[in-house]
């Protein structure tokens, strides 16, 4: 019969050293190195004189921010646009995003085996999944601003070529997130709204949304935070918003006027932030809500 | 006419472990049959075959008149029309008030427009028919409530609500009563006996409980690693077997 010190000798999880395990941190150390030569990474750098003397004149020319009505107004302006830009950015990314998603959640159950949907239902049912999750990955991977720049290309300058970045690329994230979503709802309570002989779209009503509502919204109100972080860059490459006028005045060095622009941008976000929390509260904090 | 058919049937799951090997059972429509056997004998395989969630590897399976091996998705969907089942647990939508729970049960008779209908506003016949079937079941005033609030054996009696409003010609009821208490455990097992006397519901229930079986039930098939290894009256099962197979004599 084993000892207690010959299991834990035995024991799986005692620690064994493994050269590769080595290999690895050392590869990973180097690769940091050379990382850090290529990209001139230097703490010094900050305090050599031409470059402390640019961030003294930087950081003091932000203060006090520019608080003329003039300037006031158009940030103000500005920033109404911001928050369009990204309400309708992803508003059609949820629309978009939502009915894709549908197709690219990958059924589980031996009812949608190759025998049970025949082989041509089967396939088609699997070459639109791979199909759309190509689509999502190709409207993910590429980010807002190269979105951007290719819808100024198409539309011209204006707040709509942003409109439509964030849109292609929300929807993108916001497909892939969803399909995730109803995918990982629990498999017991999907069977069982599909033995009353439910179809998938009456499974996803009884089930599916009802079991992830939670995690949509948050989805959802994250997207449109991350949108409107986003919406402020987006005028850098003439795609409207708040950015638009940013880049201005960073080229010509108005940093009281940057400063101006950061507070607004700082504002927007706490509202989206405050605005997530109201929503989320009205929807799920309700006990039992339901027509009567 | 026959409700259940098994011919020869076997499941083997992925990794070659038998859920059932070599069953051959036939059910009459109007029947109330307990199933009988210690955990992992088979049952809950047999009802999920049943009611297509698995497919049969060997053997053949008919249930009220489809072969189970050869039936297409939409008329899988049809025969779950005919079907309700009820589960051990995970009967209900946490999340959704106790009406849409049950209303789920008559989703053959909604349309997809109707279903999304139903989330934001209900008919009057709707609820009425709702809360006679919670009334009968003693939680009518939880009807508006969200099911995650209730406890396990009023989930349970929603469960049967579901089944009841179905109207179905088979019912798999899936160890109903192995987790709730015995207020409960009569109610299900009376309601289940209406539907099958009133309105002649093939029922198929498995128990733990020997004494609810031999109570409630005019056939018994027991069953054990996966094999039948008995079929007929409650009468006839030996006390002897049946503690070999590790069941407990439980009031009911």
């Amino acid at each position: 019969m084993s000892s207690v010190k010959e299991l834990e000798l035995n024991s799986p999880l005692k620690p064994k050293f493994n050269p590769l395990n080595l290999a690895v941190i050392l590869f990973l150390l180097v690769a940091v190195g050379v990382s850090a030569r290529e990209t001139q990474f230097s703490f010094t750098t900050f305090f050599q004189d031409s470059n402390t003397r640019a961030i003294a004149r930087f950081v003091s020319g932000l203060w006090p921010p520019a608080t003329n009505v003039q300037f006031l107004k158009t940030v103000f302006i500005l920033m109404v646009e911001t928050i369009e830009i990204s309400l309708v950015g992803t508003t059609l990314a949820v629309l978009v995003g939502f009915p894709l998603s549908l197709l690219a959640v990958r059924q589980r159950g031996e009812e949608f085996s190759r025998e049970r949907l025949g082989t041509a239902r089967w396939a088609l049912r699997w070459s639109l999944y791979y199909l759309v999750r190509a689509f999502l990955n190709l409207f993910r991977g590429i980010p807002e601003l190269v979105w951007a720049l290719a819808f100024v290309t198409a539309v011209g300058l204006g707040p709509l070529p942003g409109v439509l970045a964030l849109a292609v690329h929300s929807t993108g994230i916001l497909g892939k997130l969803y399909a995730e979503m109803f995918e990982s709802v629990d498999q017991r309570l999907v069977e069982m709204v599909r033995s009353t002989g439910a179809t998938e779209t009456q499974v996803l009503l009884f089930a599916r949304l009802p079991l992830s509502l939670s995690v949509f919204l948050s989805y959802t109100l994250f997207r449109w935070e991350c949108n409107m972080r986003a919406a402020t860059v987006l005028g850098f490459v003439g795609a409207g918003g708040i950015g638009t006028q940013l880049i201005i005045s960073i080229k010509l060095f108005r940093y009281n006027e940057v400063m101006t622009l950061i507070l607004a941008i700082l504002i927007l976000i706490a509202l989206v932030d405050i605005l997530g929390q109201f929503l989320r509260t009205r929807v799920l904090d309700a006990p039992g809500r339901c027509r009567k | 006419m026959i409700a259940v058919e098994a011919r020869d049937l076997t499941k083997i799951y992925p990794g070659g472990v038998y859920g059932l090997r070599d069953v051959n059972v036939k059910i009459e429509e109007g029947e109330m049959v307990g199933i009988l056997g210690a955990s992992g004998a088979g049952k809950t395989t047999l009802f999920r075959l049943i009611n297509g969630a698995l497919y049969p590897t060997r053997g053949c399976l008919k249930v009220l008149g489809r072969t189970m091996s050869e039936i297409s998705l939409n008329a899988l969907r049809e025969l779950r029309r005919k079907l309700a089942v009820i589960y051990q647990r995970h009967n209900v939508v946490p999340s959704l008030p106790v009406v849409y729970n049950v209303l789920m049960g008559s989703s053959d008779s909604l349309s997809l427009a109707q279903t999304v209908r139903l989330f934001f506003y209900l008919r009057e016949e709707e609820r009425e028919e709702v809360s006679a079937i919670l009334r009968e079941l003693g939680i009518e005033d939880k009807m508006y409530t969200r099911a995650e609030e209730l406890s396990g054996g009023q989930q349970q009696r929603v469960a049967v609500a579901r089944a009841i409003i179905s109207k179905p010609q088979l019912v798999l009821a899936d160890e109903p009563i192995a987790s709730v208490d015995s207020g409960t455990a009569i109610k299900v097992m009376e309601t289940l006996r209406r539907l099958n006397s009133e309105r002649g519901a093939t029922i198929l229930v498995s128990l733990h409980q020997v004494d609810c079986a031999l109570r409630y039930c005019s056939r018994l098939l027991v069953f054990s690693h996966g094999r039948l290894i008995y079929d007929g009256d409650p009468g006839g099962v030996r006390a002897i077997d049946l503690y070999q197979e590790d069941l407990s004599h439980v009031q009911c």
